[in-house]
């Protein structure tokens, strides 16, 4: 296992930018490559999945920093009990096929011009762009927001299977609704709701850290940055919500 | 003889001035035209020494070490918290904890930002690297405070520091004025008043104590380590292109300064030079449509939700100039 090295931040940039599937062809080899091998690589990609994860209101934990080794000694200990077991495998499936011939084959032989699998209308439907012509029409949404939104709003669905590293254009577009998930709590809240809670709503703290992020990363300031989230008033005043309650989601 | 004749033009032009001046004075109490040049230079140096003044802040809080105590009032409530700032090699970190009430803190490292209070445990925002924003460089160029007018006020000490007092009056009700004690060698904010339209104070903020110069200790800097909490937001935006949706009529002296759209939103940040306004437009289920406002402390806060977006305006600035920058124009086809 390689030691453990600080990482400068170019690297995380890039690291970042491949999880947004912004990175160029060469680089995204060249940083899959390195994160094969790089311990302190592997850490920070798991912090960010992690973050990732648990920005879409999934319950996440990190995992344990010998996960991988585990894994690879697991896989190490399958491959070498795999052989013994081979011949009574190769039976299973032998017998799995011949069942399988004899449930399926008859009803295939009776009708050969059956519709196509539900699964390609499901698709479409998913696929569908969202209802929301006037802002899908400003570009704020990507053409994968329906499917990203299903599957972020799927509560069964584990927290890793919408972050997979494998093909980060794809987690780029399964995450992009996200990347901008102000309202953290949304899911949770039956709408319509006001815009922050009285009782310290994560949304005004997110608010209000990327409102100092954004003063701070364009050489602005403010006087004291980041008071404001710090400073906690106890009597935040709600002066009205006006709202006709559409589908309480 | 002709000498004669201009010494006696220019003597009576002289004497007339002046009784014009001395009637006007004592008429409306207003100044001569060598009082209002006098007045006008004045109020001019005045007000670019007060902005120089003011364009000192940032540098001496972004680019120093330094530790205190920050004591907040605003309305009867007090927040005290201790502050840790360090800037070396270009990487800047700090850490605000509340001393008092529950434990709340905030700890930055250059991009990355984790919040922490009781309730939500432990945040993180992950900014992405910075040229992946849309900086709009003309508007945070941009030096406009034609929102305000500062004069240089009295020098004073503060946490056993030589301040100097900048007075930064409102002139309409879309912003708040200030009353600012800048330490004298660097322009690092001491005291800050948040002043409304009439000139009471509505929140005031003051280092009781501070170390000018001291890097903070490691630990004092560091992370929370429970991090078992881990949420992280990133916030890197998807490209730098101007995402176009802008405020429909900003208050007047307010710019864009900068924008960015990111996933299904977008994030714009205005600014008069003093007073900043962030407005966050959000997809929002269609059916929904309504409105709502909120303050905490001199931060207002103003959301509307209607035809499948929903608008969020915040800003330290009076409820009514949130309100303003509520309505929101799409980006033009």
């Amino acid at each position: 296992m390689n030691a453990m090295k600080p990482l400068d931040d170019k690297i995380c940039e890039q690291l970042s930018a491949w999880m947004d599937g912004e990175l160029s062809r060469d680089e995204a080899m060249f940083l899959e490559r390195r994160l094969q091998h790089d311990v302190a690589l592997q850490a920070m990609y798991s912090r960010l999945q992690m973050t990732s994860s648990c920005m879409k209101g999934q319950a996440a934990r990190l995992m344990p920093a010998s996960l991988s080794t585990n894994i690879k000694l697991a896989l190490a200990e399958e491959v070498s009990s795999k052989k013994s077991r081979k011949p009574l495998i190769v039976w299973a499936a032998a017998a799995s096929m011949a069942f399988a011939a004899i449930v399926f084959i008859p009803g295939m032989m009776q009708d050969t011009t059956a519709p196509a699998p539900t699964f390609a209308a499901t698709g479409e439907a998913v696929s569908q762009p969202n209802d929301v012509p006037s802002f899908a029409s400003a570009d704020l949404i990507a053409n994968t927001m329906a499917v990203s939104t299903e599957v972020s709003a799927n509560p069964s669905m584990p927290a890793s299977a919408t972050s997979n590293p494998v093909v980060p254009a794809t987690v780029a577009a399964v995450e992009s609704p996200e990347n901008f998930p102000l309202n953290v709590s949304s899911e949770k809240k039956s709408w319509p709701r006001s815009a922050v809670n009285a009782n310290s709503d994560p949304a005004l703290e997110a608010y209000l850290v990327r409102h100092n992020q954004m003063m701070a990363q364009d050489g602005m300031g403010g006087f004291v940055p980041y008071v404001d989230v710090v400073a906690q008033d106890s009597e935040q005043v709600e002066k009205d919500a006006i709202g006709n309650a559409g589908d309480n989601k | 003889m002709l000498r004669f004749f201009i010494s006696l033009f220019i003597l009576q032009f002289a004497f007339s001035a002046q009784a014009q001046t001395q009637a006007k004075t004592t008429e409306s109490e207003k100044p001569g035209w060598f009082g209002q040049a006098r007045a006008w230079v004045s109020d001019k140096f005045n007000r670019d020494d007060a902005s120089d003044w003011l364009k000192r802040i940032g540098p001496a809080l972004r680019k120093q070490n330094y530790q205190g105590t920050l004591v907040m009032v605003a309305e009867g409530r007090i927040e005290t918290m201790a502050v840790y700032h360090a800037f070396e090699n270009d990487r800047e970190r700090e850490r605000i904890v509340a001393l008092s009430g529950p434990p709340r803190e905030v700890v930055r490292d250059n991009k990355v930002v984790v919040s922490t209070n009781d309730k939500e445990g432990s945040v993180g925002y992950e900014a992405g690297a910075s040229d992946r924003w849309n900086p709009s460089q003309q508007f945070a160029l941009a030096d406009n405070l034609d929102g305000y007018e500062a004069k240089l006020g009295k020098t004073e000490r503060i946490a056993n520091f030589e301040t100097q007092v900048i007075e930064i009056r409102a002139r309409d009700k879309w912003r708040y004025g200030h009353r600012l004690w800048l330490e004298k060698t660097t322009g690092f904010p001491m005291r800050i008043d948040l002043l409304d339209e009439n000139g009471v104070t509505l929140e005031k903020m003051a280092f009781t104590d501070l170390q000018l110069g001291k890097m903070p200790k490691e630990s004092d800097l560091a992370f929370p380590k429970n991090q078992d909490f881990h949420r992280v937001q990133s916030m890197s935006a998807k490209n730098q292109a101007d995402p176009g949706w802008r405020v429909k009529s900003p208050p007047e002296g307010y710019e864009l300064r900068a924008a960015r759209s990111s996933g299904n939103g977008v994030h714009l940040l205005y600014s008069d030079g003093l007073a900043f306004v962030s407005v966050y437009i959000e997809r929002a289920p269609l059916p929904q449509k309504g409105q709502s406002a909120m303050q905490r402390g001199a931060v207002n806060v103003f959301a509307q939700w209607n035809a499948g977006r929903r608008v969020t305006a915040i800003g330290k600035v009076p409820a009514m100039t949130v309100a303003q920058f509520g309505q929101v124009v799409p980006p033009a086809k």
